[in-house]
């Protein structure tokens, strides 16, 4: 995704041009359960769809087994019509900023928020890519539906998929007011789907906080006051930092923070050390 | 710090660490092999379940030097393809929630069908009780090492 080109309408922002075609629509989706006035604009959720029809959702919220990575990207699939084994979801970096609030709490990813934006996109991207598909065969759109990730117009019997119309669909305007669809149409919604991070977890393959890894990284732990509120009266570092494979010890507002080449390390360090609390 | 020679899902691995360092976090830090989960360091939760020449082992209680002559296996090393009949089975039973302690349970339960192919429901409930699961999804790990051993029996 190279930027963002323009900005449609309060609750949609169309991506400019992307590596491998299609287009790309970004939602925001507020962070508390009431109104969203008092929070800018900025999308939080994107939905792609690329030129060989894979539909790919970032989703900002972190999923902590709460099932969000599922969720979430089911409630666009629903009103896009797509093929589900085609959806592919990604979780979103962690940023100060770009995906608005990150955290999981309170039933707030889907009840609190997502569940009208995250539709009102699924639904826009849907309507672009039937008006994509009627400009093509010169068919009125009404006379077109969608189904497993293709526009299908049953007059003339004549089908495309999603991937072969979304660099069109990407060219037009999103929808005002894309229309939703009746509860009784939906297919993934109210069904029950596997939750997509299962292969994961159960190859290893799953990145949890732990498991992160940046060049040359450090590892730390905090050694914390036994008691609440208390603070470092006074610390003695030397022992600690005999540990082999020991590089810092740091005070912090609420402790004493050991910083090794390992983890081990860090742990024996924080056991060395003396503090007075 | 004597350079120690571990074998790991197969594969002969150099490593220049304390030779108390628990194998856990040689395996984590050292190794890259982060499937391996830190539950507890206290031999208390099972999340940092390994094998051992085929034995369930706490990797946080095995020192790195103690494992050295060992076939080490963790949940990287368990199978190629996702193809090991409790990985398929836990992928039928949609077992995991958050998914943390689910490489020590699915190791839990590949060393159970090793040794017994066919547990009795009793058998199942006390290896698996090793494991803690904090999500609660026990229900589901009971019948996903049952389908298990149905398809490895």
């Amino acid at each position: 995704m190279s930027g963002i080109t323009k900005l449609d309408r309060r609750e949609f922002l169309k991506l400019g041009t992307l590596a491998g075609g299609g287009f790309a629509l970004g939602v925001y989706v507020p962070g508390r359960l009431r109104s969203a006035a008092d929070e800018p604009f900025q999308p939080n959720v994107f939905v792609r769809i690329d030129s060989e029809g894979m539909v790919t959702i970032w989703v900002g919220r972190v999923e902590m087994g709460q099932g969000v990575h599922t969720a979430l990207p089911m409630i666009v699939a629903d009103e896009l019509d797509a093929d589900w084994s085609r959806v592919h979801v990604v979780q979103a970096d962690a940023h100060p900023t770009k995906y608005g609030r990150q955290g999981t709490y309170g039933s707030t990813s889907v009840r609190g928020g997502a569940w009208i934006p995250l539709r009102q996109a699924g639904a826009a991207a849907r309507e672009m890519l039937v008006a994509a598909a009627a400009a093509r065969w010169n068919v009125a759109p009404a006379e077109c539906r969608t189904a497993d990730g293709q526009v299908l117009h049953d007059g003339s019997r004549r089908a495309l998929t999603y991937g072969e119309l979304a660099d069109e669909a990407g060219a037009l305007p999103i929808p005002e007011d894309p229309r939703l669809k009746d509860p009784r149409e939906f297919r993934l919604i109210g069904s029950r789907i596997p939750l997509v991070d299962t292969p994961l977890h159960v190859s290893g393959r799953s990145i949890f906080g732990l498991d992160v890894r940046v060049p040359q990284m450090l590892y730390a732990t905090v050694l914390h006051p036994p008691m609440f509120g208390g603070s470092v009266e006074r610390f003695d570092a030397s022992a600690a930092r005999e540990v082999p494979g020991v590089r810092e010890v740091i005070e912090l507002s609420s402790g004493v923070a050991v910083v090794a080449e390992d983890t081990w390390a860090a742990f024996r360090g924080a056991e060395a050390l003396d503090v007075g609390w | 710090m004597i350079p120690l020679t571990l074998r790991v899902n197969g594969r002969e691995r150099r490593v220049d660490v304390s030779p108390d360092t628990p194998l856990l976090w040689v395996l984590r830090d050292h190794l890259g092999l982060t499937g391996t989960k830190y539950g507890c360091g206290i031999a208390e939760c099972g999340a940092c379940t390994v094998h051992l020449d085929g034995r369930p082992e706490l990797s946080c209680q095995v020192s790195v030097s103690s494992a050295v002559g060992y076939e080490i296996t963790t949940i990287e090393g368990l199978s190629a393809n996702l193809d090991h009949p409790v990985q398929r089975a836990w992928i039928e039973e949609d077992v995991p929630q958050c998914g943390y302690c689910q490489s020590g349970q699915i190791m839990t339960a590949a060393a159970l069908l090793a040794e017994s192919p066919s547990p009795e429901k009793g058998e199942i409930d006390r290896a698996m009780s090793a494991v803690l699961c904090r999500c609660g999804t026990y229900q589901r790990i009971r019948a996903a090492v049952r389908r298990a051993a149905r398809e490895v029996g």
